[in-house]
């Protein structure tokens, strides 16, 4: 065969080549052909007496088969016995009245099959000519399990075990923190299963969840592969024709909402080389919803794989991450929303920040058509790849009749989802996508992420878990005898004494910092006690400015000039200051000391200052030299170094700030005291 | 064309054949290469109007310079950045608009990339891989944005992972001269410090037509293909370079090595590695049968007697890691709570003697052979397989046929075999036994 056609392809040269080569425009993508027809294959259904809906699809390309059982079952709170499902997977396949386990698990390898079944499904697959041991083993254990006490015991340490490893897996932490975060410990989805939940579990708890999760009028047997219809028919009549059952009832839970505003849960991993980021929230999409396919382009757009924007960005643009993606599952209690992301934890916060500009760029900027054509593509393509599984029809039958879709929701999905407009996709954004009110789950190392992480906390207030979502306390308590007043007065002291620290009436600096290129400046001038100016320049040219003048200030930004609100004067005199920490009362601010934390590794105090408007700015002091080493507020989080004496006050000289996702090193090039302002600087124009 | 077997003849076929086989249909195909010595296989079937087109690159991390390791798998990266004719960011962009999906693998052996499209969309996929293959465009900003992402892979699956790191800890101490020693993620230092000029040498040296195999299934046109190959592909130039070969035959190991890595883990874990010829090999497909033996299945001998009736681990693992030079035959197992490593350790040393002492049964071997026909048909479900399988078959075996036939090699294993190769290769001075242990906390 190889010898005839590279002879046929020699001939084929020696008249083509040149005429070929000659046409060949590689500058350019080939044009496509004229686009397949994508059919939908076809199935057959039946039902036995007992209710057991059967659906089959035929495929002789190889010589397989495969079977499965699902059963239309509401989720299962389990409580105080959370896991209860877990073990019953494991207890199902534990032996049969008929055969103990070592017998069932000879008899299906000798098949050369594969066959599982849990709570609420069961699944048989192997070679075509065992069709019939397969079904019949499956139809007993799904029939007539033995649940043994004495396995229960062997399964309860296995799970044990599992639970210890699973501690070790940062994305099942988040799973856990988010189950909890999104729905509550008290719903099926957010219920966590730990050492204290699997002891409870009696034989008693596995027998009562038989009766909850199999039933054949609830279920729906899928029949795929190298079998005809009459086979079809007559073996699952022989092997389940004889199994009894009622409707299963349906359940309700509490209903779970996205948070009013952003919340942060962490899992302290102390020596994790990445964060694992889970932003996500529940929201309200049933299978088959009228949106569904709108919600599937948008959430494609956002982060559908290796073209949706958040790759594009995390991983292309900036090599944070080997991969960030976005999905909302639908389903029919309550889909999930969820953006991923595993980073190295210097860009953790960087990270959120782009996770979160993307969630705001979908809902507020057009998307482009193009983008969307592209998208919908995409997803055209994904569906007729999907067919080349067999077991993809039978899917589309049993969803259409579980989820009571119209009769042709599968026929209709490309045309429906050619049919979708921009507007279409923009709602979508619009509805499903909360640039404020997620919960933001990291499972990373505590000392190198958390202060940066305080912004995307609308409250300030980090949670911390357990590996099983359990809260953990947070901050370690300050040690006796310490309070705020003492970490202020010990810094004060640090600096350079009360007296030194009253006597600057006057304070000017100018710092410059280097971004791509360009230079960033930033004079601050103070004169106490009431005026004071900020100014930011780019290029030497002005960007931003702020100036109080006694009880009033006005901003200037390219939005333009704005008169500022008492409270934010007082604000931004207390921020001017040589040290804020001297005179911050005196402007309305006051101060808690929350506890110890490490910041970079080393031991802190956390205070929290409050200011008139309500702001907040969190402050670590070092608990060994005494001086602040880093802030957070709403702006962003600065690191302060290479403290040095100004007119014997220390003042830091670098400072590291990380503001929306951008870091930037300002350099302190001036600084001067007492120098005789003139008053008419603080002009307000 | 037999891409459909006839209904009534497979039946009959099933009843006359139940215990010894069944008429598999064959997995047709055709090959031939280029006058540049691009190897080409095309594999028809029109179920579903889709196509699988691959490139095999013979090139692993086994090729590379022991002073860049991590080279191939970084370039899988990088040839994705685009060409002379496809820009930056643009080679997704393609795929996506034409609904395809793509992706990329690495090993120590081979580079592996393939698109699955609509099959009006075949060209395209041509297009793309001989833009790849005749002039991929390497600048430095993809160099230092995927230097950045291979690095976040590396903490991703490896750093951060439990167990994560255990092929590297296995492959460094396994191996002392042979390239094996490092895995192909590789050194994160070498790719620090390799520069431009050195990417462009490695592409110019592997990234030629004799050294690829392009490989397609699924709805296609077998005369118009060879049409559409020679178009895009007929012009690429031949590499004019050797293409270095590693010909370093590993000494054996000579006495076995024991070592403790400590790691983020909960439960400890027994790792040993054993010295085995490479795949393809008829002792490799003995090991292949007595990997199934060990830890196929609920009723394999490790999951019957060391998880179920000891309760000494809660999972293990036995299987021969597929190399083209000699490789390792890995067996694994993760500690029960109250289990030590030493212990386990015992436990699945008593299953290697007992292979070593008795023959194994008809019953257990016929167990064995049905297991793994199952896996072996299965393999081909999807036309993306087939395209793997058969240009892997070419690459490593030098017949693509095997798609069709490996299965009598498996099938003529006699009990014998599998107690030769245990008494020849599981054994101590053979092997590297590394305890996975809990990382004291600080």
């Amino acid at each position: 065969m190889k010898a005839y056609s590279t002879f046929v392809l020699a001939l084929f040269c020696s008249l083509y080549v040149g005429s070929l080569s000659a046409q060949i425009d590689r500058s350019k993508a080939p044009e496509a052909g004229p686009a397949p027809k994508i059919k939908l294959g076809t199935y057959q259904s039946f039902k036995l007496k007992n209710g057991l809906r059967v659906f089959v699809v035929e495929n002789h390309k190889l010589p397989v088969v495969t079977f499965s059982l699902q059963v239309e079952v509401d989720p299962i709170l389990e409580g105080e016995k959370a896991g209860t499902s877990e073990l019953f997977n494991s207890m199902i396949m534990a032996g049969t009245t008929k055969r103990p386990k070592v017998e069932l698990d000879e008899q299906i390898d000798m098949l050369g099959a594969s066959i599982q079944a849990g709570a609420g499904f069961a699944f048989a697959s192997g070679l075509s000519r065992n069709k019939k041991e397969m079904l019949n083993i499956m139809a007993e254990v799904v029939m007539q399990p033995a649940f043994p006490e004495k396995e229960l015991e062997r399964i309860k340490k296995e799970s044990l075990s599992g639970l210890a490893s699973q501690q070790d897996d940062p994305g099942q932490i988040a799973s856990n923190i988010a189950g909890v975060a999104n729905f509550g410990a008290q719903h099926p989805y957010g219920e966590v299963t730990d050492k204290k939940t699997i002891e409870a579990i009696t034989l008693q708890d596995i027998r009562t969840m038989y009766t909850q999760v199999f039933s054949p009028k609830s279920s729906y047997m899928a029949i795929v592969g190298d079998i005809t219809l009459e086979e079809a028919k007559a073996l699952t009549e022989e092997a389940f024709g004889k199994w009894q059952g009622e409707k299963l009832p349906s359940r309700k839970f509490p209903d779970a909402q996205a948070p009013q505003a952003s919340q942060v849960f962490m899992y302290d991993r102390g020596n994790s080389v990445q964060s694992s980021i889970r932003l996500t929230y529940p929201v309200d999409l049933k299978p088959g919803a009228p949106d569904a396919i709108a919600v599937r382009v948008m959430t494609n757009i956002l982060g559908g794989g290796m073209s949706g924007r958040l790759f594009k960005n995390l991983r292309e643009t900036h090599g944070y991450t080997y991969g960030s993606y976005a999905s909302i599952s639908p389903d029919a209690v309550k889909g999930t929303f969820t953006i991923t992301a595993e980073v190295r934890n210097s860009v953790t916060d960087s990270a959120v920040y782009q996770m979160v500009a993307e969630m705001n760029r979908i809902v507020n900027e057009p998307i482009s058509m193009d983008e969307i054509n592209r998208t919908k593509a995409e997803i055209t393509g994904a569906f007729a790849r999907s067919l080349e599984d067999p077991g993809t029809i039978a899917r589309f039958a049993i969803n259409t009749e579980r989820y009571k879709l119209p009769a042709t929701y599968y026929q209709d999905y490309l045309t429906n989802l050619a049919n979708l407009t921009q507007e279409d996709i923009q709602n979508a954004a619009l509805n499903y996508v909360k640039p404020f009110s997620y919960n933001l789950v990291v499972v990373g190392r505590r000392d190198s992420i958390e202060s940066g992480l305080l912004p995307y906390d609308a409250d300030g207030k980090i949670e911390f878990f357990d590996a099983f979502g359990r809260k953990a306390g947070s901050l370690a308590p300050a040690p006796d005898g310490t309070t705020a007043q003492t970490v202020v007065d010990r810094f004060i002291q640090v600096v350079g004494g009360k007296d030194n620290i009253k006597g600057i009436k006057e304070f000017s600096q100018k710092a410059e910092a280097s971004i791509q290129g360009f230079t960033l400046e930033m004079e601050t001038d103070f004169k106490g006690p009431d005026k004071g100016r900020m100014v930011v320049k780019q290029m030497g040219q002005v960007a931003q400015k702020a100036v109080v003048n006694g009880k009033k200030g006005t901003t200037v930004s390219p939005e333009g000039e704005k008169a500022m609100e008492p409270a934010d004067i007082q604000e931004m005199l207390a921020q001017l200051q040589p040290v804020f920490e001297a005179s911050f009362s005196d402007y309305g601010y006051t101060a808690e000391l929350q506890g110890m934390i490490l910041v970079d590794g080393e031991r802190c105090y956390q205070m929290k200052f409050t200011g008139p408007s309500g702001s907040v700015d969190t402050r670590w002091y070092s608990e060994e030299s005494g001086l602040l080493l880093k802030t957070n507020s709403a702006m962003g989080s600065t690191l302060y170094s290479r403290y040095q004496p100004v007119n014997g006050v220390l003042v830091p000289h670098q400072l590291d700030q990380s503001i929306q996702g951008m870091n930037l090193t300002f350099i302190l090039k001036e600084a001067k005291v007492n120098h005789g302002l003139e008053n008419s600087l603080f002009d307000l124009k | 064309m037999l891409m459909f077997r006839n209904t009534a003849i497979g039946v009959l076929a099933a009843g006359l054949f139940s215990s010894v086989g069944f008429a598999q249909s064959k997995i047709s195909f055709v090959e031939y290469d280029l006058p540049n010595g691009l190897h080409v296989i095309l594999h028809q079937d029109n179920s579903t109007p889709i196509v699988a087109v691959s490139v095999l690159y013979h090139v692993g991390s086994k090729n590379e310079n022991p002073e860049r390791t991590g080279f191939a798998h970084f370039f899988e990266h990088l040839l994705f950045e685009g060409s002379a004719n496809i820009a930056r960011g643009e080679f997704d962009k393609y795929i996506q608009t034409a609904g395809g999906a793509n992706n990329a693998n690495t090993s120590q052996d081979r580079t592996f990339y393939y698109e699955v499209l609509s099959s009006n969309q075949l060209e395209l996929g041509l297009w793309l891989e001989s833009e790849r293959m005749l002039h991929a465009k390497v600048e430095n900003i993809g160099v230092e944005t995927q230097r950045e992402v291979v690095k976040e892979e590396k903490r991703q699956r490896v750093d951060n992972q439990p167990y994560g790191s255990l092929m590297e800890e296995v492959f460094k101490r396994a191996y002392k001269q042979h390239p094996y020693r490092w895995v192909p993620i590789g050194s994160m230092e070498h790719l620090n410090a390799a520069k431009l000029e050195e990417f462009m040498e490695f592409y110019k040296t592997f990234y030629v037509p004799q050294n690829a195999t392009l490989s397609i299934a699924g709805d296609l046109d077998i005369e118009k293909t060879k049409q559409l190959i020679e178009k895009y592909f007929g012009s690429i130039p031949k590499g004019t370079r050797e293409i270095p070969r590693p010909k370093v035959v590993e000494p054996p190991l000579g006495k076995e090595i024991r070592d403790t890595v400590f790691d983020k883990i909960q439960l400890p874990a027994v790792v040993q590695a054993y010295r085995i010829p490479a795949q393809g090999t008829s002792d490799y497909y003995a090991l292949q049968v007595l990997t199934t033996l060990l830890s196929g299945g609920g009723s394999s001998r490790y999951n019957r007697s060391i998880v179920y009736e000891q309760q000494k681990a809660i999972a293990t693992f036995a299987f021969p890691f597929p190399l083209e030079d000699p490789g390792v035959f890995i067996a694994l197992g993760i500690c029960n709570q109250e289990t030590g490593p030493a212990d386990l350790e015992k436990a699945m040393d008593a299953e290697a003697e007992r292979l070593k002492k008795e023959l194994i049964s008809e019953a257990e071997k016929t167990k064995i052979i049905n297991q793994i026909e199952t896996s072996f048909i299965e393999q081909n479900q999807q036309v993306a397989g087939i395209a793997e399988n058969l240009a892997n078959y070419h690459v490593y075996y030098g017949d693509a046929n095997l798609i069709n036939t490996e299965m009598d090699r498996y099938r003529s294993v006699t009990s014998q075999d599998i107690q030769r190769v245990a008494n020849q290769y599981l054994v101590k001075e053979n092997r590297v036994v590394l305890y996975y242990l809990p990382q004291p906390s600080n």
